[in-house]
């Protein structure tokens, strides 16, 4: 009978193979949560935080959006070298200044959904405004008041969800 | 006698696993350190009435042929931050304290509200007022009670 001892010189090496599974499922991960450039969220624009925002409604598909900076211009995601409304301000944005362009653009978004959908459907897409907490009133209401000339009919305002109560002071 | 070649000896292929983990270790680096999470964004409705109004925003349950009670609130505010409230041209909230939401929201709160003819709010607001004053005071007015929230400009 012979004890077992020495058994020869093979080397131990850890089984690596689990490991690179676990680590390519977290790179999936944050691959999958990584937020890339959109035209529809800017981050550049910090919303103002609203105790009574409800949660977002998933299900309508049928919204445009836009995304107001602090001076009050709307900021539109560049598309295309022949896209040549409102000024360029660097980093694939162009911004709408005048409410003449902000009018245009809206209405090429209007009649566009009306051509493919129909005007009923244009009429009921949702405008989703996103606002820079410190963008003045009178430059979110004048892009109200384009949004309504134009014809949609439906807006939302974006905030973010707070649960703050209302003595803690918000000046 | 003819002669078996002896089979030649099994060679077992061993993938080089240790540079791929090192690989996929720098993914993942450069992907949490990139990792922003976006901050739980929440939506406020609203529903723009079909017939020419002075900028007025409206909830869309409230059908436009029946004529609510008003009541306005003017927001005078100075340098973007809001210097006093009128409710009804009767109740002034002034000066400005830190809990001047929590008083808007008293003060509206004492309004009755009946199921069948709800009031709406509109709020004068002054051209220099922040948007997210502008957003504060819209939440004390729902909180209140108030579901029908107008905002235009305030009078010259």
């Amino acid at each position: 009978m012979s004890h077992g001892g020495g058994g020869g010189d093979k080397p131990m090496e850890p089984n690596l193979t689990p490991l690179l599974d676990l680590v390519l499922q977290l790179v999936m991960f944050f691959m999958l949560c990584a937020n890339f450039v959109s035209d529809q969220i800017n981050r550049n624009i910090e919303l103002p935080e609203a105790v009574t925002a409800k949660s977002l409604d998933l299900t309508v598909r049928n919204v445009m959006f836009l995304n107001v900076n602090e001076k009050g211009f709307v900021v539109k995601q560049h598309i295309s070298s022949t896209d040549v409304e409102g000024e360029p301000s660097g980093g694939g944005e162009q911004l709408l200044r005048t409410p003449l362009q902000i009018q245009r653009h809206l209405k090429s978004a209007f009649d566009d959904k009306a051509r493919a959908d129909g005007k009923k459907e244009a009429e009921d897409m949702v405008v989703i405004i996103r606002a820079d907490k410190n963008t003045d009133f009178k430059g979110v209401y004048a892009i109200l008041k384009e949004v309504k000339t134009v014809g949609f009919k439906r807006m939302q305002l974006r905030a973010i969800q707070s649960d703050k109560s209302f003595d803690q002071g918000k000046k | 006698m003819a002669r078996r070649k002896p089979a030649p000896p099994e060679q077992s292929i061993d993938l080089p696993i240790t540079p791929m983990l090192d690989m996929s270790f720098q993914l993942m680096a450069f992907f949490i350190l990139t990792f922003q999470p976006m901050p739980q964004e929440g939506q406020l409705p609203l529903e723009l009435p079909s017939i020419e109004s002075v900028g007025g925003m409206q909830d869309p349950n409230i059908p436009l042929d029946t004529k609510p009670e008003e009541y306005t609130v003017e927001v005078s505010s100075a340098g973007g931050t809001i210097v006093a409230l009128t409710i009804r041209k009767d109740t002034v909230i002034t000066p400005i304290k830190d809990d001047y939401l929590e008083t808007l929201r008293r003060e509206l709160a004492k309004v009755e509200k009946p199921a069948a003819k709800k009031p709406t709010i509109k709020l004068e607001v002054a051209d220099d007022l922040k948007y997210s004053v502008l957003i504060n005071l819209m939440d004390a007015c729902k909180s209140a009670g108030f579901d029908s929230i107008g905002v235009t400009p305030a009078k010259k």
